[in-house]
């Protein structure tokens, strides 16, 4: 396990390595200069140069790609000239929206995706199935920022409305204020969540240790809560934490449209105004993110690999818990060991 | 907001016990529901399609006709889809998007699976070191936003068409790559593929001859999820301001135009809309329906 | 029968899509019908009162607080509220001592004497001196440190302080007569070097608090030296990413005053808010490359402008709120304004120019920052016009960044379109984009006779002499057809009913200090 980890963290190494790599070049290759998009038109060539020279912009890429790295490895993540401050501070100030959002439209899609899949799963194929199913790809096909106008003019309301006109971010009021943009991400991810659910579901009662169960006389509801939707949670979860990813990147136009402060937005004027040390520490932290998720996701997977499977089917014979299966999971783990 | 939900399915089918599926329908039905979505599919796709022949026959305004004091309608006999803030006719518009946005989408599509197999299928089939470089490669392609993607693009080589189709073409090749190699991975361990190499066939013949026609169905089902995110991808990229050319304009071009008047007349933006969702569900239908041949085949 | 669910549900879905549409597009007919009857222009004028705190929007992040420093249009506009200068400039144009009491011109406009006002205090305590005022100037013109931070004052030659007197005196390499436009630079405390993150000054409202993508606050300055404070208690800058996302809360009442409103959201507004079409000198130019091909022939440019439907833009781009212009200044500038010229529109004229002198097919090149619609949504309708012409016009968009380096300072282009704004309402500012030598001339406009006009009006100081020279040189502009210039596009400001008192100036700023609470 040790092993698999550290395999992991030394890939995750490489990748940022590639990417700092990739965003320097495109910074090299992209035109603008950041100092005359400071100063903007009425600024003489003369004042862009000075500006330039005192940003250290007019330094050789090797040299910037230098100083970057051994920045990097001392943890410092840069400056960005653009707002005069250290980048983990934007970042450190940016990321509690970006998060709260992803993890409210994550909310969200679990709250929406649980029950709608069970009322979906109950008779596959039936007519309700197939209105649950094609609503929810309807909304998996509209593009997320069509997503959040058509909220915007249903409900005629906006993010500062819905915040009272308050500016700034404050947790007790945040869910309230929120559910908007949250719901507008939720909408267009859930029906990748609802169908595995549901696919999960009906693959669950299928399968024997159910049919005993029911063979035994256990309640419907019995069945459906203790045996089948509990068992069909462990991979629902795995597809939940592939979705978290894609919420997050998700949120980047989102933030634009509902005026969230978070990364997506500072991401978007950092590229524009070429700030490139913060938008590579935004690039960085959303492939941390991303990568991270993966790997948790490999986990899990690895978790529910078949022949763990096997062994943990003879248990839910018995009657299982989630718990007992993790107890099942060490014991094998321990049992490879030796 | 990349090619994320490609991404995504593809992961789920990994996750997925493709065994399981036997479970849900009896095989004839599999069959049966396959055609059914492919039907449905190609019918929603039709839609615009025959839109689009008609607007060929009846087109009673120019594209760019303006006329500012029409702006603004609700659809109507004499605007069928209404019109937008400078009273240009969204309907004539639209159908002139249409090949426009098909010629965008396939075109990403295109280079994405044209390179993403290639890598996929060299480090599915290599593996070892070969398939560590590429994985790290697209791993980290994965992570770079599509803003600077296609600021590089567009920027540097000028607004138009192409550059936005190299654009989002590069940042769909981890999809292409990832379905390429795990369907490689999976069958180069088999025993024809040995069987062949001992028999001495080259690597390119077994690549191409035997191995690529075994996933042809499983990269079908992800060129058509491929379609409809690319039509998403190259309308969040027009909400960033990057799009294609107001001359070239796709129906992602036309809801970002419209974005900004939606409080006036909201027909601008529907309309493009719903040509968006329905051309997306109906390449869902249709890569669904690949998708269980896909299964069929397997068991 | 599966089937036929799917349709029944794919169906379904769509009605309930196409019932927003139509009962929205219904809303809009409405304000169609509506759009006649006159939105009302004056401003509540109810009584005064103190207290109260205003939240602003605004469009664009700030950068530096350093009133020497910033560049930004945005930015000059918050940071206005903290600074004051020498003199003030006051919307007719006209300038009215500030920090200095009065002031006086020697009269070959060499010299200059300020009388600095007593008992003012900055931000910080501390007392404004004579000595603080040199800093100030000094600093600007970069005589202290050899940064020359604001080009115009590049002019300055030496600048003396009369502790006695309490007076500065300022001496010029050479006669500028629009050099008391400059002095309304900011007057900035010596010793303080944390103006760009915590702006201190001698203004109206001082400065608390700036979160990035959020927003700036400020709050009164209760030592202000004025006879009357602020009337308002806090004022805060809220940052919203575009115009379009603050409609709704406008709609909803959040925000109090917003200045980036376009023509056609009025009527979305009507009820809660009056309009102000800002007094701004800002001109919309179609800039054309003076020496790229086809527009190096002044007889190419002519017919452009004369192809061109100014009215039209107006209509369609800024919905009739914006001002046709023939001249490269707005009439904002007062007597400087040359308002003899005459359109040129003729498209049967142009067409047959273009044919006679064998451009038949011409296809030209539009480069527009991508980010502001209006100069997008100009070209479109450029594009347009020169259809009708038989000209093919492609529109090239660029992000602002890629804008301001490669077609404004690289002059990489065959045309491009956008707004010309002016720190200063000097009529040598506005006209400098076209004068030869100078940084600033984007679109390679090269006529000897300008140039020498435009150096000898700022070197002579009779009034009515440097009216005419002005007037003079917008008229060759036109003949020339440097550019087309298009309009003063009418920027409306939003102001909510409850507050009186909003003044526009010529000059893009948000003056806080006359704003006030309406009385019930």
């Amino acid at each position: 396990m040790t092993r698999y980890i550290v395999k992991k963290i030394i890939d995750m190494i490489i990748t940022i390595f590639i990417i700092v790599l990739i965003v320097f070049a495109m910074f090299e290759l992209i035109p603008g200069n950041p100092a005359r998009i400071m100063l903007g038109m009425n600024a003489s060539n003369a004042q862009v140069a000075a500006l330039e020279a005192e940003l250290g912009l007019d330094k050789s890429i090797f040299v910037k790609i230098y100083t970057y790295f051994s920045d990097l490895f001392n943890g410092d993540l840069g400056f960005s000239f653009r707002f005069q401050r250290p980048v983990i501070e934007l970042i450190t100030e940016a990321l509690p929206y970006t998060l709260f959002l992803a993890l409210y439209a994550f909310f969200f899609i679990i709250i929406l995706a649980i029950p709608l899949a069970i009322l979906a799963a109950r008779k596959p194929n039936s007519k309700l199935d197939n209105f649950i199913r094609i609503s929810s790809e309807t909304c998996l096909a509209i593009p997320p920022f069509f997503m959040a106008i058509i909220l915007m003019l249903i409900f005629r309301t906006s993010q500062l409305a819905l915040q009272g006109g308050s500016v700034d971010f404050d947790l007790n009021n945040a869910f309230q204020s929120y559910w908007m943009p949250a719901l507008a991400i939720a909408l267009s991810r859930l029906a990748m969540a609802m169908e595995f659910l549901r696919d999960s579901i009906i693959e669950q009662r299928e399968s024997d240790y159910v049919k005993t169960a029911i063979g035994k006389g256990a309640s419907r509801s019995r069945v459906m809560f203790f045996h089948i939707f509990r068992n069909s949670l462990v991979p629902f979860i795995t597809a939940l934490g592939l979705i978290l990813a894609e919420v997050f990147s998700g949120s980047i136009i989102i933030e634009q449209v509902f005026l969230i402060p978070g990364l997506g937005r500072s991401l978007v004027t950092a590229v524009e105004a070429r700030d490139f040390q913060l938008t590579q520490g935004i690039v960085l932290l959303i492939a941390f993110i991303v990568v991270f998720v993966n790997f948790c996701v490999d986990l899990i997977n690895q978790f529910i690999d078949p022949r763990i499977r096997e062994q943990n089917k003879k248990l839910y014979k018995s009657r299982n818990t989630f718990f007992l299966r993790m107890k099942n999971q060490a014991n094998l783990d321990s049992q490879k060991k030796r | 907001m990349k090619l994320t939900t490609g991404k995504l399915n593809n992961n789920l089918d990994q996750i997925r016990n493709p065994k399981l599926k036997r479970d849900l329908y009896t095989d004839s039905s599999v069959l049966n529901s396959a055609r059914k979505q492919f039907f449905i599919g190609v019918i929603l796709l039709g839609i615009p399609l025959i839109l689009y022949l008609i607007s060929l026959i009846y087109k009673p305004y120019g594209v760019t006709e303006m006329n500012p004091l029409d702006r603004f309608q609700g659809p109507s006999v004499k605007h069928w889809f209404g019109t937008d803030n400078y009273g240009r006719d969204v309907f004539v518009r639209a159908m002139s998007a249409f090949p426009i946005t098909i010629f965008v989408s396939l075109g990403i599509n295109f280079i994405g699976c044209f390179f993403g197999s290639i890598i996929g299928a060299l480090s599915g089939y290599f593996a070892g070191v070969l398939d560590y470089i590429f994985s790290r490669l697209t791993e980290a392609l994965l992570s770079i936003p599509m803003i600077l993607m296609g600021l590089l693009f567009v920027s540097s080589f000028g607004n138009g068409v192409i550059q936005v189709i190299v654009a989002l073409g590069i940042m769909f090749i981890p999809s292409y790559a990832r379905i390429v190699r795990s369907g490689f991975l999976e069958y180069r361990q088999r025993n024809f593929v040995k069987r062949l190499q001992l028999l001495g066939s080259s690597s390119g013949r077994i690549i191409f001859k035997h191995l690529f026609p075994l996933i042809k169905s499983r990269l079908l089902s992800a060129l058509a999820l491929g379609f409809s995110n690319a039509i998403l991808a190259e309308s969040s990229l027009s909400f960033l301001g990057l799009g294609v050319p107001t001359d070239q304009i796709t129906w992602g071009r036309m809801l970002k135009d419209a974005q900004g008047f939606v409080f006036q007349g909201v027909s601008a933006a529907i309309f493009p809309g719903i040509l968006i969702v329905v051309i997306v569900l109906g390449s869902f239908f249709v890569s669904h329906s690949f998708k269980l041949r896909d299964q069929e085949n397997k068991l | 029968m599966n089937k036929r669910n799917k349709f029944l549900s794919v169906f379904l879905s769509f009605i309930l899509l196409f019932s927003v549409a139509c009962q929205d597009s219904s809303d809009s007919e409405a304000n169609i019908s509506e759009e006649d009857s006159e939105v009302t222009e004056d401003l509540s004028q109810g009584e005064s009162q103190q207290g109260g705190s205003v939240i602003l929007g605004i469009t664009q992040e700030p950068d530096s607080f350093d009133p020497h420093l910033a560049a930004a249009a945005g930015t000059k506009e918050i940071i206005y509220n903290f600074f004051d200068g020498l003199v003030k400039l006051m919307p007719d144009s006209t300038f009215e001592p500030a920090l200095a009491e009065s002031y006086d011109v020697s009269d070959d406009a060499k010299i200059f004497t300020f009388k600095i006002r007593e008992n003012v205090t900055f931000h910080n305590g501390k007392e404004l001196t004579v000595d603080d005022v040199v800093y100030s100037l000094e600093n600007a013109a970069g005589i202290n440190d050899g940064t020359l931070k604001v080009p115009q004052l590049s002019i300055i030659d030496s600048v003396e302080a009369d502790p006695e007197q309490n007076e500065v005196s300022v001496t010029l390499k050479e006669s500028d007569a629009d050099f008391i436009t400059y002095m309304t630079l900011a007057i900035v405390p010596e010793d303080y070097s944390e103006q760009a993150t915590e702006p201190i000054g001698t203004g109206p409202f001082v400065f608390t608090e700036y979160q990035p993508q959020q927003h700036v606050k400020m709050e009164k300055n209760e030592n202000y030296w004025r006879e009357r404070i602020a009337y308002l208690d806090e004022v805060t800058f809220l940052i919203v990413p575009s115009a379009d996302a603050a409609i709704v809360d406008l709609q909803a009442g959040n925000i109090d005053i917003f200045p980036y409103l376009t023509a056609d959201k009025k009527d979305l507004l009507k009820d809660q808010y009056n309009f102000v079409t800002a007094d701004s000198n800002m001109v919309q130019v179609w800039g054309l490359n003076n020496q790229e091909e086809p527009f190096d022939d002044p007889i190419v440019r002519k017919a452009m402008d004369m192809a061109v439907d100014k009215q039209m833009i107006v209509e369609a781009v800024t919905f009739g709120e914006g001002k046709v212009l023939e001249s490269g200044m707005a009439p904002s500038m007062g007597q400087y304004y040359n308002s003899n010229l005459e359109s040129q529109y003729n498209p049967e004229e142009a067409k047959k120019l273009l044919e006679e002198n064998g451009y038949s097919d011409l296809n030209i090149t539009i480069t527009v920052p991508g980010n502001y619609v209006i100069h997008v949504q100009t070209a479109e309708v450029i594009a347009e016009n020169l259809d009708a012409i038989g000209v093919q016009a492609d529109i090239k968009s660029v992000d602002w960044g890629t804008w301001l380096s490669d077609v404004f300072q690289g002059r990489n282009h065959q045309s491009t379109v956008i707004a010309l704004t002016f720190d200063h309402v000097a009529p040598a500012t506005v006209l400098s984009y076209y004068y030869s030598p100078s940084d600033m001339n984007f679109i390679n406009y090269s006529n000897p006779e300008f140039d020498a006009l435009f150096e000898e009006a700022q070197s002579i100081t009779n009034e009515d002499q440097r009216v005419k020279l002005y007037h003079e040189m917008q008229q060759m502009l036109q003949t020339d057809a440097a550019s087309v210039f298009i309009q003063n596009p009418g920027v409306q400001t939003a102001i909510s009913k409850k507050l009186g008192g909003y003044t526009t100036y010529p000059q893009y700023v948000q003056d806080m200090y006359e704003v006030y609470f309406v009385a019930e």
